[in-house]
C-alpha cells in the first residue's frame, strides 16, 4: 500500500447513516488508507474522482457468506458443471482468472464482491479443527477484508463445560479457542444436533435433550450466549436455529429470538439469528407451508437485543447448500436424490453438502422468497436486519443487486411475482405490502448496521474522518432517478460499481477490477486472567488427549500463518 | 451442400505448442465477412488472444456468402489436435479437418457438417443438438456425452455422429436423442445414464454397457464383455433395425437399467456372444 496515495472524491451524493448523512453533496478525502478532511488533500497531487451525479457509500459489509473452508472446496468439487464455460481469462497484472457461478473460485469471490462495492466479508462457520484450511483459503481471496466465526455448537469440550454449568470456564475456553483458531466470534449451528447426528438421530428441537448429556439446545444457546457476553465479544453469538428447513419451524425461531433478552448484559445485541428465511416456515407440512415473515418481524420488533439476517432466496438458480447442520442436509438429500457429500469433524461438528435448485413456479420456493422480503419490509428497526443470501445456500452473493431492486421498488417485486407460484403468493402478505426502501436504507442494511454489529463502527461502514478508506461509488443519481420505477437501473448500478476504493487504492473502475490487492483478516483476542487461562489450558490439553486425533500444539494456528492478521483486543468481564 | 460453396482454406503456420481455443472458427461467424475481417477473427492461443491470421494462412473468396450453409472451412496443418471448441454452436455449413480434431469439437453444435479425416480427441459432439459429425479415424472418450457432473439426459439431444474407426469409453453417456454409429469397437460404459437416442456399435463393446440408462437403444453387433445384472432379458429377435441400419442376424434384447426403473433397450448379437447369452436363452 502506498502511504502517500491521495484521492479526492468530488461532489458525490453521500449516504452515510452512521454520521447521519443522507444524500448530501460532499467531498471525501482519502490519504494514507484513511478518510481525512477534504481540506487536507492537495488537489494537485491527489487523484481527483468526479462523482457528480453519483452515489457515494462506504464499502459494503456482508456478515454471512460461506467463502472459504473445507466445505466450500467440496462444494466446488461437487459441481464441476459450474466451471465449464464460466471461465473469465486473466488480465494480468490487474486480475487473475475467474470461474464458477454457484461456488466461484477464490479470485472470483474477491473480485465479484469488489465489483459490487463490498469490501468486508465474513465466513460464518468454520470447524475449529479445519480452520487452518479456512485461513489458507481466505488468504487467497483478493481485495476484501475477511473474518471467520468458529463453530462451537456440538463441540464436546464446550458441551462438557455447559453440562458442568461453569460459565466462567466456558468463557475462558472460548477465549482460548478464538485465539487458537484466529476467529472473530462464536457460531452455533442447529445446537446439539450434530451430536444427535453422531448417534444416528434426527435434529433436535429447542427443548429436546442432547444425547449423551442432560442439557438441551436451549441451555447451549443460553450458556454460550452468556459466555460470549462475559467475554464482551465484538459480535454476538451467531445462531442458526434448531429445526432449520422443517415446516413449522417458525415457532422455534421465535422462541430462540426471545432468548436474546435473557442473555443480554449490555446495550448491544446479544443474539444474531442467521438466514432466518430457512427457519421462518409456518404450517404442518410442505403442502400447507406458509410464510412466518410477520411472526418473525414481530418477534424482532419486541426483542431489542436480537438481530437477524435474511438468507434471501434468488429463484431460478441452482444453489449448493452447504451447512454444518448435517441432519437437515440428510433430509434434503432424500428430497433431491441427487449428489451429496457428508462429513464428520471428529469431536466438533459435522457438515453436509447438497445441490438444490430454487424454481420460480415452485410453491415452497416462492414461500421462501417471500419470507425474506416480508421480514425486511415489516421490520421497524432496519438497523437490526442484514441482507444476505447465505451464499451459496439460497443464492449467490452476486444476487444482492436483485434484492436491492426488490426492496426499493414495489414494481420490481410485482414483476418478479408474475413468474412465481400464484398459490403461494395468495397465501402470503407480500403482495399487499407497498413499502419501498430508499438508498439511505440500503446503506443502513449493507454498511452501517453490519459495521455496528461487528463492533467495527469506528473504522468500517462509514465515511467519517478516521475511517478506513473503503468507498464504493455507484452510477446512480438519487435526485434524478425514480428508484421505484427505474429499478433495473438500481440493479445495474449496484452490480457494477463505478469505483471501488479499498484501503485508499482504486481497485474497481467502471465495474472492472483494475488492481489485485489483499485485505486483512480480523480476529478477536479476549483478555483472560492468567490463573484462569492456565487452568483452562490444563483442562484443554487433557481433553485433547482424550478426544482429538491431533496434538494440541498442532491445533493452534500461529499469527504468522495468516497473510495479514489484524487482532482486535477485547476487554472481558472475567475476574481472576 | 450446394456445389458452389465458398471454400476457405485455413493452414496452420507452424506446429501448435499450446491449446488453441477456436470457438469462433465456424461458418456462421464467417458469413457476410470480407477476407480481411475473417483474418481478424480472434482466437485464444494458450493464454493470449491472437488473430486468426497469426496462427493460420487463410485463403478463400474475397467476400463470404451471407448464408452460412454455403461456406466450407478446411483446416489443415501440423498439430490440429490442439485446436479445441471447433464448430462451437455451429448453425450450418461445413468444417473439414484434414488431420486429428482436438477436444470438444462440435460442442453444442446445432446444424451443419463436420468431417474429420483423421481421428478425434475426447468430448466429440458433446451436447450437440443437430447436424452431422463424421470421423474417419478413431475417436476418443465421451463422444456425444454430457459434461461431467451434469444430470442424465443433458448430453447430445439430436443429430448424428458417425465414427468409422473405434471409440473410447463413455460413448453417448447421458445422451437424450440423436444417433451415434461406431463402425469399430468401443470401450466401457457405452450409453451410461442414457435417456434417449440410439447407439449402434458394429464392433465389440466393453463392460457396464447402458449402466443407469432410462430410455434409448444400444445395439452391439460384436462381442460384449458383460451384461449388467440389473438388465432383464426380454426376447430373442431375428434382426435389429435402427435408423435404416439393418443387421440380419439374431439379437438378444435386454431391458434396463432396473436400478433406475429404466426402459432402455440393449440389443446384443447372439451368435457372437453365445457363451455369455446361452444362460439367458433358458430364461426366456
Amino acid at each position: 500500500m502506498s502511504e502517500e496515495a491521495q484521492i479526492l472524491i468530488r461532489n458525490g451524493y453521500v449516504f452515510d447513516p452512521l454520521n447521519n448523512v443522507n444524500g448530501e453533496v460532499m467531498d471525501i478525502g482519502i490519504k494514507g488508507g484513511r478518510i481525512v478532511d477534504p481540506s487536507e488533500i492537495d488537489p494537485k497531487k491527489a487523484k481527483v474522482i468526479d462523482a457528480k451525479g453519483k452515489t457515494v457509500m462506504a464499502g459494503g459489509i456482508d456478515i454471512h457468506s460461506h467463502i472459504a473452508g473445507p466445505k466450500v472446496s467440496t462444494g466446488r468439487l461437487i459441481k464441476p458443471e459450474d466451471h465449464y464455460l464460466t471461465n473469465i481469462p486473466n488480465r494480468l497484472p490487474a486480475r487473475r482468472a475467474q470461474t464458477g457461478i454457484a461456488v466461484p473460485n477464490v479470485f472470483k469471490i474477491g473480485y465479484a464482491y469488489a465489483e459490487m462495492g463490498y469490501t468486508t466479508v465474513v465466513e460464518p462457520a468454520t470447524p475449529p479443527l479445519k480452520t487452518r484450511h479456512t485461513h489458507e483459503e481466505m488468504d487467497a481471496i483478493p481485495i476484501i477484508d475477511k473474518m471467520a466465526f468458529v463453530l462451537v455448537d456440538s463441540n464436546w469440550i464446550a458441551l462438557d463445560l455447559i453440562q458442568e454449568g461453569d460459565i466462567e470456564r466456558l468463557a475462558a475456553y472460548f477465549a482460548w479457542l478464538l485465539d487458537a483458531t484466529k476467529c472473530y466470534a462464536l457460531k452455533l449451528v442447529d445446537p446439539g444436533s450434530d451430536v444427535a447426528w453422531l448417534y444416528g438421530q434426527p435434529s433436535l428441537d429447542l427443548d429436546d435433550t442432547v444425547p449423551g448429556y442432560t442439557i438441551t439446545p436451549r441451555d447451549i444457546i443460553e450458556s454460550v450466549g452468556k459466555a460470549s457476553e462475559m467475554l464482551r465479544l465484538p459480535h454476538p453469538i451467531h445462531v442458526h436455529c434448531n429445526r432449520l428447513g422443517y415446516p413449522g419451524n417458525c415457532v422455534t425461531t421465535v422462541k430462540t429470538i426471545d432468548l436474546s433478552g435473557k442473555i443480554a448484559t449490555r446495550d448491544f445485541p446479544s443474539l444474531h439469528v442467521t438466514h432466518v428465511q430457512f427457519t421462518g416456515y409456518l404450517g404442518d407440512s410442505w403442502a400447507d407451508l406458509r410464510s412466518g415473515g410477520e411472526d418473525i418481524a414481530k418477534a424482532l420488533n419486541r426483542n431489542r437485543y436480537a438481530t437477524i439476517d435474511l438468507g434471501q432466496v434468488i429463484p431460478g438458480f441452482t444453489a449448493v447448500t452447504m451447512t454444518a447442520d448435517a441432519p437437515f442436509e440428510y433430509v434434503l438429500y432424500h428430497i433431491t436424490r441427487g449428489k451429496w457429500s457428508f462429513a464428520d469433524v471428529e469431536a466438533e461438528t459435522a457438515a453436509g453438502i447438497v445441490p438444490y435448485k430454487y424454481r420460480k413456479k415452485n410453491y415452497v420456493n416462492t414461500i421462501q422468497w417471500v419470507i425474506g422480503l416480508e421480514i425486511t419490509l415489516l421490520a421497524e428497526d432496519l438497523w437490526r436486519v442484514f441482507i444476505t443470501t447465505d451464499h451459496p445456500n439460497a443464492g449467490p452473493f452476486t444476487g444482492y443487486p436483485k434484492i436491492f431492486a426488490w426492496l426499493v421498488s414495489a414494481k420490481a417485486r410485482e414483476e418478479a411475482m408474475k413468474e412465481m407460484s400464484r398459490k403461494a403468493l395468495a397465501r402470503s402478505a407480500l403482495p399487499a405490502i407497498d413499502k419501498e426502501l430508499t438508498l439511505y436504507d440500503i446503506a443502513v442494511l449493507t454498511r452501517a448496521s453490519p459495521a455496528k454489529i461487528l463492533g467495527l463502527e469506528k473504522e468500517k461502514g462509514h465515511l467519517g474522518v478516521g475511517a478506513q478508506a473503503d468507498v464504493a461509488i455507484y452510477d446512480i443519481d438519487p435526485t434524478k432517478v425514480d428508484l421505484a420505477r427505474d429499478y433495473q437501473l438500481v440493479e445495474r448500478a449496484f452490480r457494477r460499481a463505478a469505483y471501488t476504493i479499498k484501503d485508499g487504492q482504486v481497485v474497481v473502475k467502471d465495474g472492472e477490477v483494475v488492481r489485485t490487492t489483499y485485505g486483512t483478516t480480523y480476529y478477536a483476542r479476549p483478555k483472560v486472567p492468567a490463573d484462569l487461562r492456565s487452568d483452562v489450558l490444563k483442562m484443554v490439553s487433557e481433553k485433547f488427549r482424550d478426544y482429538y486425533s491431533v496434538a494440541l500444539d498442532n491445533f493452534v494456528i500461529a499469527e504468522h500463518e495468516l497473510r495479514s492478521p489484524r487482532v482486535v483486543e477485547v476487554e472481558t468481564r472475567l475476574k481472576s | 451442400m450446394s456445389g458452389e460453396a465458398a471454400v476457405y482454406e485455413l493452414r496452420l503456420k507452424e506446429k501448435l505448442a499450446v491449446p488453441l481455443d477456436a470457438r469462433r472458427v465456424r461458418p456462421d461467424m464467417f458469413a457476410g465477412k470480407t477476407i480481411a475481417e475473417i483474418r481478424a477473427i480472434s482466437v485464444r492461443e494458450g493464454n493470449t488472444v491472437v488473430k486468426l491470421e497469426d496462427v493460420f494462412d487463410v485463403s478463400g473468396p474475397e467476400k463470404a456468402p451471407e448464408n452460412p450453409g454455403q461456406i466450407e472451412i478446411r483446416i489443415s496443418g501440423d498439430g490440429t489436435a490442439k485446436i479445441r471448441y471447433l464448430g462451437y454452436k455451429m448453425a450450418g455449413g461445413k468444417i473439414v479437418v484434414k488431420g486429428v480434431a482436438g477436444p470438444l469439437t462440435g460442442y453444442k453444435m446445432r446444424d451443419g457438417t463436420i468431417v474429420v479425416e483423421g481421428g478425434a480427441r475426447g468430448w466429440l459432439g458433446v451436447k450437440m443438438k443437430g447436424g452431422t459429425i463424421e470421423v474417419f479415424g478413431d475417436a476418443s472418450d465421451f463422444v456425444g456425452s454430457k459434461l461431467q457432473g451434469e444430470a442424465a439426459g443433458k448430453g447430445m439431444t439430436g443429430g448424428m455422429i458417425i465414427i468409422h474407426g473405434n471409440a473410447g469409453s463413455n460413448v453417448g453417456a447421458g445422451m437424450a436423442g440423436g444417433t451415434i454409429v461406431v463402425e469399430g469397437s468401443v470401450r466401457h460404459l457405452a450409453g451410461a445414464k442414457m435417456a434417449g437416442g440410439n447407439i449402434v456399435i458394429h464392433g465389440n463393446c466393453g463392460r457396464f454397457t447402458g449402466a443407469r440408462m432410462t430410455r434409448g437403444r444400444i445395439v452391439v453387433a460384436g462381442k460384449i464383455d458383460g451384461i449388467l445384472p440389473s438388465f432383464y432379458v426380454d426376447s430373442l429377435v431375428p434382426k435389429a433395425k435402427v435408423k435404416k441400419i439393418v443387421f440380419e442376424k439374431p439379437f438378444m434384447l435386454f431391458m434396463g437399467d432396473a436400478l433406475v426403473n429404466g426402459m432402455g433397450m440393449l440389443y446384443v448379437a447372439y451368435e457372437e456372444n453365445k457363451d455369455l447369452l446361452s444362460h439367458y436363452r433358458e430364461l426366456i
